[in-house]
């Protein structure tokens, strides 16, 4: 379970308790230069408390944490001037215009970087002027974005960057994550988005009621799973019920799902049932699971 | 200068004129904060500035009144403004967003403060041209005393509006708690009429902190006394003690976090 030795991000044994409520338990992770790390997990898991102690705005109540390095502590600005982030909700003053904002975001840090070019980037240009109360809740959330990146991170800590983002604001918004990473900088990111997961992380760390139930690439973990995936659907006058397969079959609303660990034989009961019935097993497909598959199939 | 105050006030000089701009920019700052107290003046002035009075040597209520309103004017843009802002702030998130970033807390209270400190002389000017102007009210006869009392009471009600933030629930209540507690304490206190000292409830405002600093305003501008050090002690131990409270319970972000 755990990762690379001498990470950006080191985690041993983190334990955190909310009164009687077990938060994290012995979570150990380690994320190395480069690399998109990715926490995912149903709400309540844990991957917001584990950013914020990763911030330093939870203690370390049980456990080790070194972040670029150093101990994570709530008055360490040097380390803050090294990394990014963007938080689960938007929070930006709404009185600044958005040319305002990242003016004065970027005179917090040594180092900044262009704060047009960033703006073009994030596909905001020519809302320079306008003030961040006249922006959509999608433009607010690529400003954010923008604001993690001004200060020339080495970490990014980003906690649902593309919630509320259109589809093909997200995709903006990974190109430029991708871009990022290959430049070197390390990313720490939670989402509930599982092709964004699959598109960007090295690796994925399944986050369940506090403990790591799973952590691979995302290759690594559908691979893990020796099991595939049959779909078809029936003509609507078929009435004959399914044949008996050691399978779990589930409806997905006019399909059926059928998750088999021997999908041959499988697939050689279905059609000989279909073609015994005379009718044709419609849109039929066999897929390795999605990482969603798996995610779900952890979950339970 | 060491490294460390170094970059604290060049931070703060970077933070100042973003949080100028948001207090400007947000009207019920500027309605709240300067034209409330205005407004007051011009509505007592117009009623009532001619009334007799017999307060500290002051014989016309315009002698009383300005001074005072000054006082509430100056709470307002210290104790209120903190109060509210830093409170409205943290429970939207943006105190949280801010802590992600080098910014300093302390850098970020100091350009809050130096805002609020600006605010004030534009309003202190503003009140005490329209006093001189519309209702004649003398110049201060201790200037310097004025202005020493002035600088102390926007450190004191700055630190008071710091520690009020602290116990404001959330932004939605933050109008309401704050107005509830000052609005009925400045009245009490004197900041609209003369209150006698030796009715009960003038006692008990001797030992709050708005009444020692109206009293200290009026006594500024009045030929007939002089300030004492005795309010402004007062004043002053209310300051240090919320101060004290203020770092101690201070959140940077909403309970539920």
């Amino acid at each position: 379970m755990t990762g690379p030795v001498g990470g950006i991000v080191e985690v041993s044994d983190l334990s955190h308790t909310f009164g009687e409520t077990m938060a994290l338990c012995g979570v150990s992770l380690s994320c190395i230069q480069g690399e998109v790390f990715t926490l995912l997990g149903p709400n309540g898991a844990g991957k917001t408390t584990l950013l914020s102690i990763l911030q330093g705005y939870l203690p370390v109540q049980s456990g080790q944490v070194t972040v670029l390095g150093e101990r994570p502590s709530r008055n360490n600005y040097a380390m803050r001037s090294r990394w990014g982030t963007v938080l689960q909700s938007c929070a930006l003053p709404r009185l600044l215009t958005v040319t305002e904002l990242m003016s004065m975001y970027a005179g917090y840090f040594a180092c900044s970087r262009d704060p047009a070019k960033l703006l073009d980037q994030v596909g905001l240009a020519g809302s320079e002027s306008k003030r961040v109360r006249q922006l959509s809740g999608g433009q607010q959330r690529r400003l954010e974005i923008a604001l993690s990146l001004i200060g020339n991170p080495s970490l990014l800590l980003l906690d649902e960057p593309t919630s509320g983002l259109d589809p093909e604001g997200k995709r903006d918004i990974w190109q430029l994550l991708a871009e990022e990473r290959a430049a070197g900088t390390t990313i720490l990111l939670t989402t509930h988005d599982m092709e964004e997961a699959e598109v960007l992380s090295g690796r994925v760390c399944v986050l369940v009621a506090g403990t790591i139930v799973a952590m691979d690439s995302p290759d690594g973990i559908r691979g893990n799973r020796l099991s595939r995936i049959i779909r078809f659907s029936l003509p609507e006058a078929n009435r004959v019920a399914l044949p008996h397969l050691a399978a779990d079959i589930r409806k997905e609303g006019n399909r059926y799902r059928v998750e088999s660990r021997n999908p041959t034989a499988a697939l050689h009961i279905l059609t000989g049932w279909a073609q015994q019935h005379g009718f044709e097993l419609l849109e039929l497909s066999v897929e390795q699971p999605s990482l969603e598959d798996v995610y779900l199939e952890l979950l339970k | 200068m060491s490294d460390p105050a170094m970059k604290l006030v060049k931070m703060t000089l970077h933070q100042t004129p973003y949080e100028i701009r948001q207090y400007w920019r947000s009207p019920p700052n500027a309605v709240f904060a300067m034209a409330l107290p205005i407004i007051f003046l011009l509505l007592l002035g117009s009623l009532l500035a001619t009334m007799p009075i017999q307060v500290e040597g002051i014989t016309r209520y315009d002698q009383y009144f300005v001074p005072a309103i000054i006082a509430f004017g100056l709470i307002g843009t210290t104790f209120t403004n903190l109060a509210m802002t830093l409170s409205i702030r943290r429970e939207s998130g943006l105190l949280h967003r801010l802590r992600t970033t080098p910014l300093p807390a302390s850098a970020l209270l100091a350009a809050l403060i130096i805002n609020s400190l600006l605010v004030s002389i534009c309003l202190v000017v503003i009140m005490g041209l329209l006093g001189v102007m519309l209702f004649h009210v003398a110049m201060p006869r201790h200037p310097l005393s004025l202005l020493a009392v002035l600088g102390v009471a926007w450190i004191c009600f700055c630190a008071m509006g710091a520690a009020m933030a602290t116990v404001i629930p959330s932004s939605e209540a933050a109008p309401g708690v704050v107005n509830a507690v000052f609005l009925p304490v400045a009245v009490a206190s004197g900041a609209f009429f003369p209150i006698s000292g030796s009715s009960w409830l003038g006692t008990v405002m001797v030992w709050l902190p708005v009444r020692p600093f109206v009293q200290l305003c009026i006594s500024c501008f009045s030929a007939s006394s002089t300030p004492s050090l005795a309010p402004l002690l007062v004043t002053g131990i209310w300051g240090i003690a919320c101060f004290a409270l203020a770092v101690r319970f201070f959140r940077w972000s909403p309970k539920r976090n």
